[in-house]
Parts: C-alpha cells; sequence; structure tokens
C-alpha cells in the first residue's frame, strides 16, 4: 500500500518535472518546482527519513522558492 | 522542439532506465543492510561496545559527526565558500531602508511567529539526539524565520532585531570557530602529551586514551560533544542562508556594471 | 525481475533524464538553473529508495530498551540518510551562487538567453 503512495508520489514528481521544462512562464516553473519540493518531502517521510524531510521542507520548499523569486524580480518573467 | 532534440531525450531516458535497472533490484528486505550500515547501528548507542560508541540515539546524528566528522566538516567548508562566492559578485551596499512592507496583519503575524520559529529550531537542534534533527535541519529553519522577516517587514526592520549584513558575518564567523576549537582541542591535546588522540573524537577508541567525555546520566543530552557542534553548525547554516538573502535583495547599485540594463 | 519493484528507479530515471535534457538543451539559463536544482532532488531520492528496506522496518533510531543487534536487523540505512542531509544543504548553496551568476550575466548581457548571448559575441 505504502509503496503504492509512493510510486503515485515519484509519477507526479516526474510529471512536474516535465512540466517546469516545457513551460515558457518561469514564475509558474518556481511555483512547480515548490509544489514539487514537497512531494519529495512526503516521500522521504514515507521511506522512513525523518531527519530528511525536516530539512527537505525548510532549505527545499521555503528557502529555494525565495532565493528563484528574489531572483526572477530582477530578470525576466518569460522564457524567448 | 524538433525531431532531433526528441529522440536524443527518449535515449536519454532510455539509457538511464537500463543502468539503474541493471545496477539495483527493487527495494530491499529487511534484514538487508551493507557491512558498513550495520556497523554505524549496531555501535552507534551500544552501552557493551563503549569504546565505539557515539552516545547518541539518533544514528544519522551519529554518523553525521562522530564517524563521519570530516566529511561534515568539508561540507561545511563548501557551504562557507559560496557565500564568499555570492558575496564577491554584488558591491556591499548594506542599506538597510525601512519601508513599508506588507499589510498591518501580515506584519503583526510575521513579528508573532518569528519567535516560535526561532525557538522550534532551537529545540530540533538540542533534542536532536534523541529526535529527529540536527544543525542543518535547524539551521534551515532559522534562515526561514529572518527571511519571513524580511519578506513581510523589509530589511530595515532587522536592526530592531539587532541583525545587520557585519552582525551575521560575526555570528557566523562564531559558530564556525566552536566547530574548529571542538575539532582541534584533540589534537592539540595529544601533541602536547605524547599520546594518541584523533581530530574530532567524540569518544576514546581502543587505542587512544583522549575523548570527550560522556556523563553516563546525561548522554542522551550531550552525546559525548555532540551538542555543541550542533548549535555551532545551526549558527552557520542559518546565518548564511540569511545573508545570501541579504546580498540577493540588494538593490542594484548606481554603478554599472558595463553592457545594457534594461 | 519484478516490474513493480523496479518501479520507483524508472520514475526516478525518467525524472533525471528530463533534468539533463533540459541542461543541455534548453536556451534560458534560469531554466538550466531549475534543471539542476531538480537533478539534485532526484539523486537523493535514488539515495533514500535505495536505502529503504520493505517490511517491517524502523527508522534510525533507537527506541528506548531495544536491543542494538535487533536494531541492526530492523533499521533502515543510515548512511544514505547521512549523505542526503548535507546534500540538499549544499545543493541549495551552489543554487543561490548560480541565481547570482545569473543575475550579473543578466546585467552585463541584458539577456539570459545563451542563444543571443553567443550572437553578440560572435
Amino acid at each position: 500500500m505504502m509503496e503504492l503512495i509512493v510510486n503515485l508520489l515519484l509519477a507526479s514528481c516526474v510529471m512536474l518535472t516535465a512540466a517546469i521544462v516545457y513551460t515558457k512562464d518561469l514564475l509558474l516553473a518556481v511555483v512547480l518546482s515548490g509544489a514539487e519540493g514537497v512531494m519529495v518531502a512526503v516521500i522521504f517521510y514515507l521511506l522512513l527519513a525523518p531527519d530528511i524531510a525536516l530539512v527537505q521542507v525548510a532549505a527545499g520548499v521555503g528557502i529555494s522558492t525565495a532565493f528563484f523569486i528574489v531572483g526572477l524580480r530582477k530578470l525576466r518573467r518569460h522564457e524567448e | 522542439m524538433s525531431l532531433k532534440d526528441s529522440i536524443i531525450g527518449i535515449s536519454f531516458v532510455a539509457l538511464m532506465t537500463a543502468i539503474l535497472i541493471y545496477a539495483f533490484l527493487g527495494y530491499p528486505e529487511v534484514g538487508f543492510v551493507r557491512p558498513l550500515g550495520e556497523f554505524y547501528l549496531y555501535n552507534t548507542f551500544n552501552f557493551n561496545e563503549q569504546g565505539w560508541w557515539s552516545a547518541s540515539p539518533n544514528a544519522v546524528t551519529g554518523v553525521l559527526w562522530d564517524y563521519r566528522g570530516y566529511d561534515t566538516l568539508y561540507e561545511t567548508m563548501v557551504f562557507y565558500v559560496g557565500i564568499v562566492a555570492i558575496a564577491l559578485f554584488f558591491e556591499k551596499e548594506s542599506s538597510l531602508r525601512r519601508t513599508s512592507g506588507m499589510t498591518v496583519i501580515v506584519r503583526a503575524t510575521t513579528k508573532l511567529v518569528f519567535v516560535f520559529i526561532l525557538t522550534s529550531a532551537m529545540a530540533i537542534t538540542i533534542f536532536s539526539v534523541k529526535t529527529p534533527g540536527g544543525g542543518f535541519q535547524g539551521g534551515s529553519i532559522m534562515a526561514i524565520a529572518y527571511i519571513a522577516i524580511i519578506i513581510a517587514l523589509s530589511r530595515g526592520f532587522l536592526p530592531e532585531l539587532r541583525m545587520d549584513l557585519s552582525k551575521a558575518h560575526l555570528i557566523k564567523i562564531f559558530g564556525l570557530i566552536l566547530i574548529f576549537s571542538l575539532t582541534v582541542i584533540p589534537v592539540a591535546y595529544s601533541l602536547a602529551s605524547g599520546t594518541v588522540a584523533y581530530a574530532l573524537q567524540n569518544q576514546p577508541k581502543p587505542w587512544s586514551e583522549f575523548g570527550y567525555p560522556t556523563f553516563l546520566g546525561l548522554y542522551s543530552l550531550s552525546g559525548g560533544m555532540v551538542i555543541p557542534i550542533q548549535v555551532g553548525e545551526l549558527v552557520h547554516v542559518g546565518m548564511g542562508f540569511t545573508i545570501m538573502f541579504l546580498i540577493l535583495t540588494e538593490r542594484e547599485g548606481k554603478k554599472e556594471l558595463g553592457g545594457k540594463r534594461s | 525481475m519484478n516490474i513493480a519493484g523496479q518501479l520507483p528507479y524508472i520514475l526516478i530515471a525518467m525524472m533525471a533524464s528530463l533534468c539533463i535534457y533540459a541542461i543541455l538543451f534548453k536556451s534560458n539559463l534560469f531554466k538550466k538553473m531549475l534543471a539542476i536544482f531538480l537533478l539534485t532532488d532526484a539523486v537523493n531520492l535514488l539515495y533514500i529508495v535505495q536505502g529503504y528496506r520493505s517490511g517491517n522496518s524502523i527508522p534510525p533510531i533507537i527506541p528506548p530498551g531495544m536491543d542494538p543487534s535487533e536494531f541492526a536487523s530492523l533499521a533502515v540505512d543510515p548512511l544514505a540518510h547521512y549523505f542526503v542531509v548535507t546534500a540538499v544543504v549544499i545543493g541549495l548553496a551552489e543554487v543561490a551562487t548560480l541565481t547570482a551568476l545569473t543575475i550579473y550575466t543578466y546585467r552585463h548581457y541584458g539577456t539570459i538567453e545563451t542563444r543571443k548571448i553567443k550572437e553578440l559575441r560572435g
């Protein structure tokens, strides 16, 4: 059961990665990468790694999205 | 997207899938542990093998600062070099001008939540021997507290929290010095007394006599000398991310860096 | 060979190869940076998945009163967890450095598309 949930979450990670690669809107890509980080954190928790779920939630979702958005404010939003 | 690109992409997928399927065979069963992992798991909190233990029930914390302390030390160094690299690219003006920030409700809530986030970061670090947590986790959460303050209340609010770019650098270097001095003390002892001791030695190993003491009643609180090193790592990581964010949100300076700007 | 047990590795391989494709063939520097960040996530997932044990395994934190040899036979691999804890933080520092480099490139050339930068130089 739990492995099925892990596989579903991994499949949604793959779809989110494909959406990030093919979208032209960079702000949308940043938001999708935050969602992908949340799913990775849930996978870490389900695979019995609570230490890494903590650091992933803090660093991989919170701080990285803040960095990306701050960087994007100084660049152009749309890819050409 | 052209045909050539899609062919290359699909062949990448096929190649990597083939390699991974060849290398790994599904989830291993319970009881299958590689010898190195089994060594760490068996010795991390074993009263009968006190020559090898790390005195911390959390095996990841034990591996982090006892069995593989050198690795973590060099990772800390890599992180420090990253901060230096960012600081080199931008001229340091450090104008902490106060602007209005977001709405009143957001500002009041952020001020309230800031204290709670800092407290939870400290708790995650200090109790990391018994529960999941550690210096890296606590540091990231501490940086989130300061980043939330900068986003919601503007950079100008930081001096009211007695925080500054140079002060953040100072606190970060204090954490580094804490880690470094705790690393060097056994080496200095061994050089002074002519006996055998190793750097970052949490417990005296069988062929050396000096190591950080673990009081038997307090092992769950101290874990040898792991907790002070974790606090140093907390300060280093948290202040490092705060400095990175401060530098990245810096207004563009008046001096042109060459080329055109739009 | 059971496909169900291999499915996580196939999905991780797809994720990683999508990221490598974006790093190699996308023109936008910011998009390349996002792909590097996602590649870090994929590699971390690979570590954790192959450190996991199926069945009634427990996290690598010893419960009070458990025998160490029994704990060693039940728990998941702590070495993989150790590698990932540091890799996440280092990956984030790397991403911040790349953000700074991208902003510098934009200020210097006025664009972050590598094709246009090549034309400017060429």
